[in-house]
């Protein structure tokens, strides 16, 4: 078995190149709950719920200070949640696509400029098809 | 000159706004200056493509075109396609690339929205790059050649 670690990111329908091993993705399936009633005599039932407030998805990545990677995050930023965000991989396996819609750049992006210093992004986006 | 709007045969999917989109077409501008390396390329591989004769160039071109039922029918893409696979001394494959490196500069724009860059050519048929390559070229690389020939 072969573990994925080389995916592609592609944002906006822009091939991303981002430093290695920094990918990562959260499914948007959100948070739920199980609770116990009682239904008389002993006997409990499950409840299960959805919080669906949680249910929004988040992919985050690092990538290198290059200049296209600065313009890229500035307008990924001022496209608000107009952004679309997919995650590829493939291994002998079989491959994965994951797709993020309506992702937006909430928290503000330091862009350290330095020999080895990398760019933080985090998407918020509708959970992934 | 007007854009031309090549419809696609085979649709794919692309990023607009936020959400995924079905392309079906692709709206393709003049080239500029900033186009002139690959323009260049494909052109001189279009009249090196031309039968040969005695004659210059041009009159080859001209000799091509008195071959057509009217001398307002021009030559169309897929015509200047087989015309330059059918040469030996043009490499096909150059010409794609020129193209593709020319068709993700900025030129073309789906669905007259987002630019194509290459992770989208790559989504595209074969057929239909194909075919907007020859109709770029007719249309909009020896146009001004073609219609020169045209009007003498």
């Amino acid at each position: 078995m072969e573990q994925l670690s080389n995916p592609t990111v592609m944002v906006n329908n822009v091939q991303v190149a981002v430093t290695p091993n920094s990918v990562m993705y959260d499914e948007g399936l959100g948070e739920q709950s199980i609770r116990a009633a009682s239904t008389g005599g002993g006997g409990v039932e499950q409840i299960y719920s959805r919080n669906v407030e949680t249910e929004f998805a988040t992919v985050k990545f690092d990538m290198p200070a290059t200049v296209d990677n600065i313009k890229l995050q500035r307008e990924w930023k001022v496209n608000k949640n107009q952004n679309l965000v997919s995650i590829t991989g493939r291994t002998a396996e079989g491959d994965i696509s994951k797709t993020f819609t309506q992702a937006a750049v909430l928290n503000a992006i330091e862009v350290a400029l330095g020999v080895d210093t990398n760019i933080s992004i985090e998407f918020k986006a509708n959970p992934a098809i | 000159m007007n854009d031309l709007k090549y419809e696609l045969l085979g649709s794919f999917k692309y990023a607009l706004k936020g959400d995924e989109q079905d392309a079906g077409w692709i709206e393709l501008s003049a080239p500029t200056t900033k186009n002139m390396k690959e323009c260049a390329a494909i052109k001189q591989a279009f009249f090196q493509s031309l039968p040969k004769t005695d004659a210059k160039d041009i009159e080859a071109l001209k000799e091509l075109q008195d071959g057509k039922e009217s001398k307002t029918e021009m030559l169309n893409g897929d015509e200047i396609i087989a015309m330059i696979s059918a040469s030996s001394d043009v490499s096909l494959a150059v010409v794609y690339a020129n193209a593709r490196e020319l068709f993700c500069s900025g030129i073309a724009l789906v669905d007259g929205e987002e630019k194509l860059t290459k992770p989208l050519m790559d989504k595209m048929t074969f057929e239909d790059f194909e075919a907007m390559t020859g109709q770029y070229i007719a249309n909009f690389i020896i146009a001004s050649s073609l219609k020169s020939m045209n009007n003498r």
